[in-house]
């Protein structure tokens, strides 16, 4: 613009009397009398009469009369707006680039994630229908108590707790010389004390766990002993279903009839166990001795009926 | 990307089958020390729930009982447990150089009317190693 006054302002090659005098004519006009000069000029100048100084001179006059706002080159534009802009929202140039590795990232933690679950998922159902109870034991609570796993703790109601009673001493007497003698005191009549044991096993103790004034509980333990490994001869008082657990191995289940009562003979990993059952009582004799041998205890027991 | 997910799918599957396998070993393996175990409850006159259990080993064992005894209750169909019973505060449980143990405690309900057992966690060691197993008690309304 400054270039264009400087132009302007220089020589003026073709105006009606000196340059100067016009350019202070001009400049005394006014900025709508110029502009209606300046489009007389330009409608009554064809290309014979054409004199681009005579525009020029108007040009320039308008310009000093009403400048023209700076324009700022595109460059220089484009920074500007970037500099304003940045003022508001920071611009980083390398963020697409960090944008779309975040995208990524997390993409594949969520895809990972989701495989995660869906093992983790599959595993419990299959341990569930393996008969571990993993849906019920993922989250329990009561009234005061809430747990992930299993709850263990009744709350701050310590009354509540547990008072301990051991087995009622009264059913162990100290010193059973035999296990008949037991059997006897308990009334039990659908067994008898076997008199047939490997030569080297000897009755060591006689002990029965009852409940005080209560039949529910009635177990008679005999234990033989040849001097390392025990034998015992098991009695449980069982009016409607079994109690125990027997330890086995997969090898298949050996029986024998006795006084029309079958005789189960279970083999484990370092002992065997013989077990049967009466309409109130459940009987095992267990320990480190062969099948036959535990048969042959078995009907010693039964002998004299 | 897609050989990374392979390579962490093939491991969580691999993982998953390592732990799988003693899931289902467990039932089927027999007890080298373990012959036996039982555990059963009743109402007690007081109101109490008592629990008997007894565990018979093979051999004479350094260490033979209950390590935990978890008293669940049957709410909401399902068993919740409602007290863990621990060696801790009840060393009864727990015997030493012996060949079989056995004992019952009581235990106070937090409810009445609703069904309970008991879940009992049995083992016996000696310097060789250690089994262990979970017997659980058929249940009684209290």
């Amino acid at each position: 613009m400054k270039n264009k006054m400087s132009k302007q302002c220089g020589n003026p090659s073709n105006h009606p009397g000196g340059g100067d005098v016009f350019t202070i004519m001009l400049d005394a006009m006014s900025v709508e009398e110029l502009t209606d000069g300046l489009n007389v000029i330009l409608e009554n100048m064809t290309e014979e009469n054409y004199d681009s100084s005579l525009i020029d001179a108007y040009l320039a006059a308008l310009d000093r009369k009403d400048p023209i706002p700076q324009i700022s080159d595109s460059k220089s534009s484009l920074s500007d707006f970037y500099q304003k802009t940045s003022q508001i929202l920071p611009v980083h140039k390398e963020r697409p680039a960090i944008f779309c590795h975040r995208l990524w990232y997390i993409g594949s933690i969520g895809l990972i994630a989701s495989v995660v679950v869906i093992c983790l998922m599959s595993s419990m159902v299959v341990a569930q229908a393996a008969g571990l109870d993993v849906f019920g034991a993922l989250a329990h609570w009561t009234d005061k108590v809430f747990s992930l796993g299993t709850i263990q703790s009744i709350g701050a109601d310590d009354e509540k707790m547990v008072a301990t009673e051991g087995v009622n001493p009264e059913c162990n007497k100290p010193n059973y010389t035999s296990l008949q003698e037991a059997l006897d005191e308990y009334n039990i009549a659908e067994f008898s004390e076997p008199t047939w044991f490997p030569e080297e096993y000897t009755l060591e103790d006689v002990k029965i766990d009852c409940w005080p004034n209560d039949g529910a509980l009635i177990s008679i333990v005999a234990t033989y002993s040849d001097g390392t490994k025990p034998l015992y001869v098991t009695i449980e008082h069982s009016p409607d279903e079994s109690y125990a657990q027997m330890e086995k191995t997969d090898a298949p289940i050996e029986t024998f009839v006795v006084n029309g009562i079958t005789v189960y003979l279970l083999e484990n990993i370092s002992n065997n166990s013989a077990a049967w059952a009466t309409e109130n009582y459940e009987f095992y004799i267990s320990g480190s001795v062969e099948k036959q041998v535990l048969e042959q205890i078995v009907l010693s027991a039964y002998a004299h009926s | 990307m897609c050989k990374n997910i392979t390579k962490v799918v093939i491991l969580l599957l691999a993982v998953l089958m390592i732990v799988s396998t003693p899931a289902f070993a467990m039932d089927m393996r027999a007890s080298s020390r373990i012959i036996s175990s039982s555990a059963r409850v009743r109402s007690g006159d007081d109101s109490n729930l008592w629990v008997y259990f007894s565990i018979t080993a093979s051999s004479t064992m350094d260490n033979i009982g209950a390590s935990k005894i978890v008293i669940q209750r049957y709410s909401d169909s399902h068993w919740v447990p409602e007290c863990v019973l621990t060696s801790e505060d009840f060393p009864e449980i727990q015997a030493s150089d012996v060949s079989r143990h056995s004992t019952s405690i009581s235990y106070k309900p937090m409810y009445s009317g609703y069904k309970y057992r008991a879940v009992v966690s049995v083992y016996a060691s000696d310097s060789s190693g250690i089994s262990s197993t979970s017997v659980t008690s058929r249940h009684i309304m209290m």
